[in-house]
């Protein structure tokens, strides 16, 4: 049943027909070759954890050879067995705008594809399709992180016209914003010179690398460094004629001069830590220009390499505003526009950030990327205080019980005392956590706040949600509170503990703008 | 008030706009609970039998402290059992399902109860599921997949075969589904 070799003109007239009159094809018989090779692959990955075993067992299987190599033909026998199965039970049909795939052999699985889905097409030749040069057609959808469909063993001309059906069939969508009257066509003309949004000054990566301590990830780096840095610094410092053990060293020194020395050294390590973490930032965002173009924000920086990185307004899923508490003090704001997060996962290269912008530049940006936001005059609703009692009665209490108490009964009566102020510390996160969480809704956006002593906001269209999620305990339906869950392509955005009437409404809402637009997420 | 190109905006009683904690919702296949409770009895039956093989066997002669371990095991495996029946039993009989013009929910839970819904405009693509058993018994799993990732697929288990069809063919034939996503 092999019809791979139709020409474009007859793949076209396929594609034409109504489902219920198109048929269940399989591809090539080359593809058992196919199946074949992986299922070796996931036998020899799972042979790996055979090697311990074989090799505890090589005396016998030295001695009785016949049953080793009896159990290797069975094994391949198996494979070939299974591959002929899959390559018998693997069947797909093509019909006007859909993909339909059938496979498994004891797990059936049947895939609808519609082509309009489709974000990515490849092409891929293993080895053993060249000389007949056969081809797999992966089709991708923003769905999930693996390939969702893949036509195993198709003729290169064949897969070679499907893939420009379909990549035709999105052409014109795309080509639309053109094909407008001529006012709009001058519009775009003047549109079309980039338009310098946002940059950023020494000053301003200074203050970036002060606030955003990049330090972390060089030591987490460098841990394995620490003893030969240690000892090679204390060598140095000997050389300079400062001797460190002596200085902290309780005989010779009363004990505030070492109070003193402590606070200088955490001081002048605090200082080295700012500097690379400066120098970080500086490295990074170097030239920070974000220009926009058309509908594209184009973000360029960096002092050795250049990054250049560009993105659809369409693309675009939330804007985030992050502040952590040094921000706050500095007046500035972290801000990223968020575009999906799924199998085209962006690296942070890639991420389109405008790093320590004042409040007034990211009101600016944010009014640009999501025109009429009312983020500045939303009140928020609230969440819960139950939420407090929650942390507090489930996490925080046992450990602020249980903790003190083994200290005092190990006799360690100061850490005993000591450990109050960690205790506190984690009980003013809790409320600070509380205080944070609020979300708000208008017309066209939802906004979503939280953060612990700083804090983030959260804005993005009613229609680029994906999925919504109503979830309440019985505890919680009886207080009438319950969470809700936004899913979009860029993350998860979970508020607990709301007021069950706004979390319906809210919900409610977002997936009538959602229906009702009709507009495309990306 | 309708017009040429097909658009509509008639004037719907609120009464008709059904809101999500309002909706009629479905129960999922009986069989599917049978199922899932034969599967369970299996299971531990088969995990008992094997406990009490060990026990019985004169080949091996078992340590002491596993021959206590064995003894415990062969009263807690059917309590496990029966208790994970139980449960079963009644978490199965709070799944659900509803369908509205524009979306699919499901929801699920005994304690915590959560409704997850899905618009059909944001479906990438469909799959529709059956092992072995499930096959026996005309049962089938549908996936609906969107852009939030595979952590959040859509799934509603328990299906009856010809069920989980026409809510496919819904989805497929939903005419929000079937305009282009890069039109705006």
């Amino acid at each position: 049943m092999n019809n791979n070799n139709e020409s474009g003109a007859a793949l076209l007239s396929e594609l034409s027909q109504p489902v219920s009159q198109a048929e269940w094809r399989r591809v090539s018989a080359i593809a058992i070759l196919y199946f074949a090779v992986a299922a070796l692959r996931f036998f020899a990955s799972q042979l790996v954890y055979l090697i311990p075993p074989a090799i505890l067992l090589f005396n016998r299987i030295k001695d009785n050879p016949g049953m080793a190599l009896g159990m290797l033909s069975a094994l391949l026998l198996m494979i070939v067995a299974v591959a002929i199965l899959k390559f018998y039970y693997f069947q797909y049909r093509l019909s006007a705008g859909t993909v339909e795939i059938r496979s498994g052999v004891i797990s059936k699985k049947y895939l609808n594809l519609p082509f309009n889905r489709i974000q990515n097409i490849k092409l891929e030749q293993p080895v053993f399709y060249r000389p007949a040069d056969y081809v797999c057609l992966q089709l991708d959808t923003a769905g999930s992180v693996h390939q969702e469909a893949k036509l195993v063993a198709l003729s290169r001309p064949f897969a070679e016209a499907l893939k420009q059906h379909i990549l035709d069939l999105r052409e014109p969508a795309s080509e639309c914003p053109q094909t407008t009257d001529s006012v709009q066509q001058t519009a775009v003309l003047a549109d079309s010179a980039e338009r310098l949004l946002n940059q950023r000054s020494l000053a301003d990566l200074v203050i970036h690398g002060i606030s955003n301590n990049r330090i972390w990830l060089f030591l987490g780096l460098a841990a394995p460094f620490y003893n030969q840095v240690a000892e090679h610094g204390l060598d140095l410092l000997l050389q300079a004629g400062i001797d460190l053990p002596a200085l902290f060293d309780p005989t010779e020194q009363s004990w505030f001069v070492i109070g003193l020395y402590a606070l200088s050294l955490t001081m002048f390590i605090m200082l080295l830590f700012t500097v690379f973490s400066v120098l970080g930032s500086v490295l990074t965002f170097y030239g920070y220009t974000l220009h926009k173009k058309q509908d594209n924000y184009i973000r360029r920086s960096g002092l050795l390499t250049r990054h250049e990185v560009s993105m659809r307004l369409s693309r675009l899923q939330w804007v985030a505003l992050k502040r952590d508490w040094l921000d706050m003090l500095l007046g500035r704001v972290n801000l990223s526009l968020a575009q999906i997060n799924g199998q085209q996962q962006v690296n942070a290269e890639q991420r389109i950030m405008v790093p320590s912008v004042t409040l007034a530049e990211a009101r600016n940006l944010l009014n640009d990327a999501c025109a009429d936001n009312h983020l500045n005059q939303i009140t928020f609703n609230r969440i819960s205080r139950r939420f407090i009692w929650r942390c507090v009665l489930l996490y925080w209490l046992p450990v602020a019980v249980i903790m003190p108490l083994l200290l005092w009964t190990q006799q360690h009566l100061l850490l005993a005392w000591l450990s109050v102020i960690p205790l506190t510390f984690w009980a003013v996160l809790i409320v600070m956590r509380w205080y944070r969480y609020g979300i708000a809704q208008d017309e066209q956006y939802c906004y979503v706040r939280r953060g612990y002593f700083g804090v983030d906001y959260y804005c993005f269209a009613n229609y680029k949600l994906q999925q919504v999620v109503f979830k309440q305990s019985w505890l919680m339906r009886r207080a009438g509170l319950c969470s809700v869950k936004l899913v979009m392509a860029s993350g998860v955005l979970e508020i607990p503990f709301l007021n069950d009437i706004t979390g319906r409404t809210l919900l409610e809402r977002g997936l009538y703008q959602l229906q009702r637009s009709k507009k495309a997420w990306m | 008030m309708s017009s040429a190109d097909g658009f509509s905006n008639i004037q719907l009683p609120a009464a008709q706009i059904t809101p999500l904690h309002a909706l009629q919702l479905e129960p999922l296949a009986g069989r599917y609970r049978v199922l899932r409770q034969g599967v369970n009895a299996l299971v531990f039956a088969g995990f008992w039998l094997l406990l009490l093989l060990l026990w019985w066997q004169p080949w091996w002669p078992l340590p002491s402290h596993l021959q206590q371990v064995i003894r415990h095991a062969l009263w807690l495996v059917p309590v496990l059992g029966v208790v994970r029946a139980i449960y079963c039993w009644q978490a199965d009989k709070h799944k659900h399902f509803a369908l509205r013009e524009h979306d699919i929910s499901y929801s699920a839970g005994i304690f915590f109860r959560q409704m997850v819904t899905q618009p059909v405009v944001r479906v990438q693509h469909i799959e529709l599921k059956q092992g072995p058993l499930e096959r026996k018994a005309s049962l089938a799993r549908l996936q609906l997949f969107s852009a939030g990732g595979a952590l959040h697929t859509f799934e509603i288990p328990g299906l009856w075969l010809t069920q989980a069809q026409q809510i496919r063919q819904f989805v497929l034939q939903h005419k929000d589904a079937l305009q282009d996503e890069q039109q705006q």
